[in-house]
């Protein structure tokens, strides 16, 4: 009885400890990992709030494809976007055709940024009904083996209303990127 | 059974909680984690005495402990309403501590967001050293305090131990303080609302009354402008004939140019002016120069004429802003509509290596650093050369480069221009244009980019230009 208890419990303890020292030393959020050879996206939410609008991804195997969902109907004039990435290569970007061509579309590696100004035309601008989901663009990326990626919408951008000119509460979420072998 | 379970209980329990408080202590600590300590400090600590108009010279300093190399800067300087900022042209980076020439300025509030990063490598960085070099303008007379925000500054250094622990704590900051007088004697002060160029001083207890009967102080200040509704329709100003170092004011008859002396009995206002001649040379750098606005056609732009410039010269680290300066329109067929101008740069004291800043009133400003320029100056400083005389000065062919619409309103329609194009300016000049509103002929709308007279479709066209050029120099 002794000897069957005894060995479990050291065993339990010492998995305790060396999880806790590998927490430490890891210093992050375990990831979980593919064992294909693809990269593992996961969206992780930044921002959790009630706001007109929200900013979110879509992954396909290569791409990122940033989604617009409207929380209530609004109409949009103007889109600045700008699409911070990290420890990742983005190789083109694409608009899909959702939304009007945009009047400037640049992947910025100086400035590890991805930047897009949609400015609609149409009087009433781009309406969006709640609930409704607008692909916006589509990045085609690459992230390095053991290297983990990311893609955030940056501060700087904005979308404003039209009619009003006023600037739209959006949030957003991070796109992780994990390059696996 | 029990001697041995009830140990390994409390040992596995012990190892548990261990476990979970390290993992939680770790997290808490890399919240607010620093590898060393660092104290910022505005130069000079002694009170800043300086009159109005006059630059108000300001250094961000910072000095590590324990051998800490500084490798980015985030620096919160408020300061009172005696003071102005200019975020484009007010704040150079220590280039020799591998700052970047141009940080980043954001102003708020009445405090300025200095942010600015080393490309150096870590065994170039420094440990204690300047960051900025601020050069506020005295806008009216008053003291005040300058002062760090601790809690929204900012450092960071090379950390050999770590990677992502840069963080250096700021422990201490050191503020100053400043003093701007008048342009005269007195508690009040203001530009003339009658003359141009002419600054009032005089004492009263309610400086917001008209100085009726009062013992005015005159200064010439190049920025003031009096306002076009009280403004002397037919006044004059130049150099004394008759006293060095003075400049003097009139009204001349209708029948008379300002090239004519002032009629016998005619008040003539005086004030000292340092760079003023008996000769009427003027030995303040001259800068001739002409420029364009962008998408502004000769056949069209009916109401571009008269829009007000915003001119900042800039060299060594000295800049100085005019204010309200206008351009003679010059025509050129079938190009754009230009402007020219001889600005006197008082109060200026360089002569080389300067470098222009030139701003519209809904346009970008520009930066012209070299002669016959055609795109954006990339580097620090400008190296334009001037004299003093207006007809060996070179004149500065910037039309090359014209100046980008666009930049009518800040982050809400409300707000003045903010410095850049973005899709509130959009927004904005596309309500207007659906509205078709149209002034007579010299007339001016905000949103008349092409100054044709009316706010209209080709002026969306005209922002989206001039997004698109301004995008694709940035990024």
């Amino acid at each position: 009885m002794k000897s069957k208890l005894f060995w479990p419990i050291i065993i339990v303890a010492i998995v305790i400890m060396v999880e806790s020292v590998m927490l430490l030393s890891n210093n992050q959020i375990k990831k979980t990992e593919l064992s294909t050879d693809t990269m593992d996206i996961t969206p992780t939410e930044e921002v959790v709030s009630e706001e007109v609008l929200s900013f979110g991804w879509l992954q396909e195997e290569g791409k990122a494809i940033l989604v617009i969902t409207a929380n209530e109907e609004v109409a949009i004039d103007a889109i600045d976007l700008y699409m911070a990435y990290n420890n990742t290569k983005i190789s083109a970007v694409k608009n899909l055709g959702e939304l009007p061509k945009p009047s400037f579309s640049k992947i910025s590696t100086e400035n590890s940024l991805v930047v897009m100004n949609y400015l609609i035309g149409e009087e009433g601008g781009f309406v969006m009904t709640p609930g409704q989901m607008v692909q916006v663009a589509q990045l085609d990326l690459s992230v390095n083996s053991g290297d983990v990626g990311e893609l955030s919408i940056d501060s700087k951008t904005q979308v404003v209303e039209n009619g009003s000119a006023e600037v739209l509460p959006f949030n957003s979420q991070k796109l992780i990127i994990n390059g696996t072998l | 059974m029990k001697k041995t379970t009830i140990p390994l209980i409390i040992f596995l329990t012990v190892a548990l909680v261990g476990g979970l408080m390290l993992v939680k202590q770790n997290q808490e600590t890399r919240k607010g984690a620093s590898f060393a300590n660092t104290k910022l400090m505005l130069l000079p600590s002694e009170k800043i005495i300086k009159a109005v108009g006059e630059v108000v010279p300001v250094k961000v300093y910072y000095q590590t402990e324990s051998g800490a190399k500084v490798d980015g800067v985030q620096a919160v300087i408020c300061y009172g309403d005696e003071l102005t900022l200019n975020a484009d042209t007010g704040v150079v980076g220590n280039t020799e501590n591998g700052f970047e020439a141009e940080p980043i300025v954001s102003i708020k509030d009445g405090c300025a967001t200095l942010v600015t990063a080393s490309k150096k490598a870590a065994d170039q960085l420094k440990t204690t050293g300047e960051a900025f070099a601020i050069s506020f303008v005295a806008a009216k007379a008053g003291e005040g305090n300058l002062t760090i925000d601790q809690s929204k500054s900012m450092v960071t250094g090379d950390n050999a131990a770590s990677a992502t622990d840069k963080e250096i704590a700021i422990t201490g900051v050191e503020n100053t303080t400043y003093q701007i007088t008048g342009g005269g004697s007195g508690n009040c002060n203001r530009c003339s609302v009658l003359f141009d160029y002419m600054r009032t001083a005089w004492t009263a207890e309610d400086c917001s009354l008209d100085p009726v009967g009062l013992t005015i102080t005159r200064t010439y200040d190049a920025t003031c402008m009096a306002p076009a509704d009280t403004r002397k329709p037919l006044q004059c100003s130049r150099c004394s004939v008759i006293n060095d170092k003075e400049y003097v004011w009139w009204e001349r008859a209708e029948d008379k140019t300002c090239a004519d002396n002032p009629a016998t009995g005619a008040t003539v206002y005086r004030a000292p002016r340092e760079d003023c001649s008996i000769s009427g040379v003027v030995t303040s750098p001259i800068l001739n120069m002409k420029g364009s606005f962008g998408n502004v056609k000769v056949a069209d732009g009916k109401c571009a004429v008269n829009w007000p410039l915003q001119v900042i010269v800039l060299s060594n680290g000295d800049t100085k802003v005019y204010t309200n300066v206008i351009g003679n329109l010059v025509t050129s067929t079938g190009g754009l509509n230009m402007y020219q101008g001889s600005l006197p740069l008082v109060g200026f004291n360089h002569l080389t290596d300067v470098a222009v800043f030139v701003k519209g009133p809904k346009h970008l400003q520009m930066k012209y650093a070299i002669q016959n320029q055609t795109g954006p100056y990339d580097k620090a400083g400008g190296e334009l050369t001037l004299t003093t005389s207006a007809e060996t000065s070179p004149l500065y062919d910037f039309t090359g480069y014209p100046m980008l619409a666009g930049d009518v309103v800040g982050a809400t329609v409300n707000d003045g221009p903010n410095g850049e194009i973005n899709g509130v300016d959009f927004a904005y000049v596309k309500s207007r244009s659906l509205l078709h509103t149209t002034v007579a002929e010299g007339g001016y709308l905000k949103a008349d980019l092409d100054g044709n007279c009316q706010e209209a479709s080709n002026d969306v066209t005209v922002l989206k230009l001039s997004l698109e050029k301004k995008q694709g120099e940035l990024y």
